[in-house]
């Protein structure tokens, strides 16, 4: 598909990859709750639908949010997470993994007055307990809200590449 | 024991067995409303026609397993299927269970938050894996290994019961599905085919021999004074 869109400009372009890094390093720090205020909108779709692999003359159609995801969460709902995360009861972040993020081929477009749909590629390096080492690579689809506070993501929609997990479980933010 | 009364354990002849914690099915869901309706509205059809005692597993929520690999949680309606994939790895097939008959929007929020919690990214699963890939690990060690495990919580506070099959367990916090479990898999290791397993069909529960703890004990509460 060839994109008829124009990308914003190199000042708006550096402006998103440069709030990209600000909220990896965040979640790096596992500074949960600062990014999930500094950085999540309140009407915030947070979204991992299951893709299913099928031979090609097999198609199926896109999931859409009314299927099963393994995230499908409101602003409440992605809360919840964050809060569990810090109650100190959480025996798989104790220790904690090591997560890096790695934000690539980052392509924003206007789709309104401040606002941007944004395309990425992300990878995980998860790295947990004496020697558990997991690699996930997701397609990110963000839309993004320019407001007095800096950008805001309200969809995010995460396509992981392995159709059966590599892990133990995916709980962490992306 | 802790929490006697608020619920029960079971286990059957053939190792399946569950635990059930009374008024509890829809405790772990957040968005229940449709769902708590649901069992609501239709707990009177199930106490009419198995009665009180299956209704109070209907309304109840229930950690089972149908021997040997499919697990579920009645309630919070999560279900697995644990694939054996060759020596040290599994994989986990989790399914959400809904209520045939209850409306479209029951069923989806149903599903949302089976997977919300018991899910691939779920807020219980992630803990629960660790446990038991942890458990596995260390059980693996060469001490370990020459121990014994310990699975006797509530071993006599358990026996056959005058309403429900198999051996029912007093507590919802106990042994007696682990007991069960691991009794039927000696037998089917130690079974050189289907007909030793069947000559055993009326003695499989021999080794609960505390026969009479339900009777005397559904008597004494009949002889509590009521309030």
């Amino acid at each position: 598909m060839t994109e008829t869109r124009k990308p914003v400009g190199m000042e708006l372009h550096h402006a998103i990859v440069s709030h990209y890094s600000a909220e990896v390093r965040m979640l790096q720090n596992q500074q949960y709750r600062k990014w999930f205020d500094t950085v999540i909108a309140e009407d915030i779709h947070y979204w991992m639908p299951v893709y299913e692999q099928r031979f090609s003359r097999d198609r199926r159609p896109d999931p859409t949010p009314g299927d099963a995801a393994i995230y499908n969460d409101d602003y409440a709902e992605l809360q919840q997470r964050v809060d569990r995360l810090l109650t100190g009861q959480v025996w798989m972040e104790d220790p904690p993994s090591r997560i890096r993020y790695f934000v690539t081929n980052v392509e924003a477009f206007e789709i309104a007055p401040d606002e941007f749909e944004v395309f990425s590629n992300v990878l995980v390096h998860r790295n947990r307990r004496q020697s558990e080492v997991y690699v996930h690579t997701l397609g990110r689809e963000d839309k993004l809200r320019k407001t007095d506070s800096g950008f805001k993501v309200f969809s995010r929609k995460l396509n992981i590449d392995a159709r059966v997990v590599q892990d133990k479980n995916l709980y962490f933010f992306v | 024991m802790p929490f006697d009364d608020l619920g029960l354990q079971f286990t059957m002849r053939h190792g399946h067995g569950f635990g059930v914690i009374d008024n509890a099915a829809t405790a772990i869901h957040v968005k229940r409303d449709g769902y708590v309706n649901y069992l609501e509205e239709t707990r009177g059809e199930i106490r009419e026609k198995f009665g009180p005692e299956r209704e109070r597993l209907y309304v109840g929520h229930w950690n089972a397993s149908i021997f040997p690999n499919c697990s579920f949680l009645y309630g919070t309606n999560t279900f697995k299927i644990w694939h054996p994939r060759g020596p040290h790895e599994i994989e986990v097939w989790t399914y959400t269970m809904v209520p045939k008959n209850a409306d479209t929007e029951t069923k989806r929020s149903i599903q949302r938050e089976a997977i919300r919690s018991f899910g691939t990214a779920g807020t219980l699963e992630s803990d629960d894996g660790e446990n038991m890939s942890s458990a596995t690990y260390s059980n693996n060690g060469i001490i370990t290994r020459k121990g014994r495990m310990n699975s006797s919580m509530g071993k006599d506070r358990e026996g056959p019961h005058p309403v429900y099959p198999g051996i029912v367990g007093v507590s919802f916090i106990g042994e007696t599905s682990y007991r069960g479990f691991y009794r039927f898999w000696q037998e089917m290791l130690d079974a050189p085919d289907w007909a030793a397993i069947r000559a055993n069909d009326d003695t499989w529960d021999a080794m609960w021999t505390n026969r009479n703890f339900w009777p005397d004990r559904l008597s004494a509460k009949q002889a509590e004074p009521q309030d």
